[in-house]
């Protein structure tokens, strides 16, 4: 009897299959691609427009465009 | 039943009225035609809301009653139409292209379906559009209920929005013409997109009663058509005053181009900028073209340049200030987040928080916008520009990066039109004139407020010197 057991498996793999199990450790630590920040994107927006408003001189006696009809 | 080619279905709304009053077919056929197609192919498009049927079936046997009685009602008795999913049906869902608005019904119809069914106009469709308009800036072509609305001319593009439906369907064909919308871009983008005439009118030309509203000082509706005197014909049907609508200018519109003034009495205000170097590469050419053929039109041409303004930023503080104060109550119950588009979601929520600063000081500089442009006007009696500076992207493209040349141009010529011409409240017209890389591109021409027939005949006679407005899918290859 032998003193251990031995056992031999063949295996027959692709080359795409090879090359997948030699990336996967690469492809398990890849992050996913950070999603946009909607809400700082629009507030930045807003704060962009702001500032482009404040930037342009209005005389006292413009009125806004919208007339109050009684 | 009349065998209708393929002809018949991209024919104008006048040619098929007097087909329909020389008896060639009934109304009925007409509607039946129309809405199987749209019913057939609007969905793959996801171009169509809601079928409308059994309605227009109904009224086009009305419409076949009065014509046997030689009862005449005008160019679009008889002749089947689509409205953007913002105007209300009586009875029917109307959910402004939006999840939490998809099983909204009101009780009464739009003023402007009301008037276009007293035309004898058949409705046969609500058609798509991006949800609640697109107020708040969006992403994506898919900010829809039905999904991105995809070109006919290439299915692998976008058709365009906010009025994406309408664009859609007129331009496949499903529907001779079309009612959309804009507050800053939603027809004239569309139909440039689409290869498609659009008319955005005079603030306040036609009520907005019955229609979602976005932005009260900036919203106006418009027809989408296959030619200049359609959308001609189809305004002076849903123009009028309307005390339901407070904007309303109490104005009615006749369709008279031959009463606009003499072409050569006119002056063309244009920059070389804007066709020479804003568009991206593949748009100039034919772009060049059209304003060779509208120089031929009207020979008195000087280059022109817009006042300098912050034309974005007040725009943009309107627009958003106004749409998030409508729909504050859809923001604040958290309903927003069932909106297809996170950027318009984000937009809408920080267009609350706004403050009446900003807002009034938006405002205040529109005035100064609308006396400068008032101003200009005295110099010349028409602006023309690129309705857009590229062809309609690919549907999975962000919609909000820059288009056009790049480098920008430091020479802004006419190209913050589009926001100029909507804070003034300016009449528009968009006019089909050629191809780049096999897809239509289109100009702008925009007048004087209440100038649309003097717009309208210029584009006629360009339609009459060119045969882009008759191109259809398929044909420009």
């Amino acid at each position: 009897m032998r003193g251990r057991w031995e056992l031999e498996m063949t295996v027959k793999l692709s080359r795409r299959e090879l090359s997948v199990l030699a990336l996967a450790p690469r492809l398990l630590a890849q992050e996913a691609a950070p999603q946009p920040d909607h809400s700082r994107e629009a507030f930045e927006l807003r704060r962009k427009q702001s500032e482009a408003l404040a930037r342009r001189e209005v005389p006292m006696s413009t009125e806004p465009a919208f007339i109050f009809k009684p | 039943m009349a065998n209708f080619n393929e002809d018949v279905f991209f024919s104008t709304a006048v040619e098929l009225n007097r087909r329909l009053v020389a008896k060639e077919f009934t109304a009925v056929e007409l509607a039946r035609a129309f809405a199987e197609r749209l019913e057939t192919s609007g969905p793959s498009l996801n171009a169509l809301a809601l079928s409308l049927r059994a309605r227009g079936v109904n009224d086009a046997k009305d419409v076949d009653d009065d014509l046997k009685r030689n009862r005449l009602r005008g160019p679009l008795q008889g002749v089947p139409y689509g409205v953007k999913d913002l105007l209300a049906v009586a009875n029917h869902p109307t959910t402004w292209g939006a999840k939490p608005y998809a099983k909204q019904v009101f009780d009464y119809d739009a003023k402007v379906v009301k008037k276009l069914d007293k035309s004898g106009a058949v409705l046969i469709g609500k058609l798509a559009m991006i949800e609640l308009a697109g107020g708040g800036g969006y992403r994506y072509a898919s900010a829809s209920l039905t999904g991105p609305a995809l070109n006919p001319w290439d299915n692998t593009r976008w058709a365009g929005g906010s009025s994406s439906g309408p664009a859609a369907a007129v331009a496949a064909g499903l529907v001779p013409f079309a009612i959309g919308s804009e507050t800053w871009g939603s027809i004239l983008n569309p139909c440039a997109s689409c290869g498609l005439t659009g008319l955005r009118p005079t603030y306040g030309y036609v009520s907005r009663a019955g229609a979602m509203a976005l932005s009260w000082t900036m919203d106006k509706l418009g027809p989408i058509c296959h030619s200049a005197e359609d959308c001609g014909r189809v305004l002076q049907v849903i123009s009028g005053g309307d005390t339901d609508d407070p904007s309303s200018a109490g104005k009615s519109y006749y369709y008279g181009p031959q009463y606009a003034r003499n072409f050569r009495d006119l002056k063309l205000g244009f920059a070389a900028v804007d066709f020479d170097s804003w568009p991206e590469e593949n748009c100039r050419a034919p772009l060049r073209e059209a304003l060779g053929v509208l120089r031929t039109i009207l020979p008195a041409a000087v280059e022109t340049h817009l006042p300098d303004y912050p034309y974005g930023a007040v725009a943009g503080t309107i627009i958003t200030a106004e749409g998030s104060a409508v729909f504050e109550p859809l923001i604040t119950s958290g309903r927003i987040e069932e909106l297809a588009d996170k950027r318009q979601i984000a937009s809408l929520k920080a267009g609350l928080e706004i403050p009446a600063k900003d807002y009034l000081k938006a405002m205040r500089i529109r005035s100064l916008i609308q006396q400068d442009l008032r101003g200009l006007f005295t110099h010349v009696d028409v602006l023309v520009s690129p309705s857009t500076f590229s062809i309609a992207p690919k549907i999975t493209e962000p919609l909000d990066r820059r288009r056009g040349a790049t480098p920008r141009p430091k020479d802004r010529g006419l190209s913050d039109l589009g926001a100029a011409g909507n804070l003034a409240g300016l009449p528009a017209l968009c006019l089909p004139c050629g191809f780049a890389d096999g897809m239509p591109v289109g100009i702008q021409l925009v007048g004087r407020p209440f100038s649309e027939n003097t717009l309208l005949a210029i584009g006629a006679e360009f339609q009459r010197r060119t045969d882009w407005h008759r191109r259809r899918p398929g044909s420009q290859k």
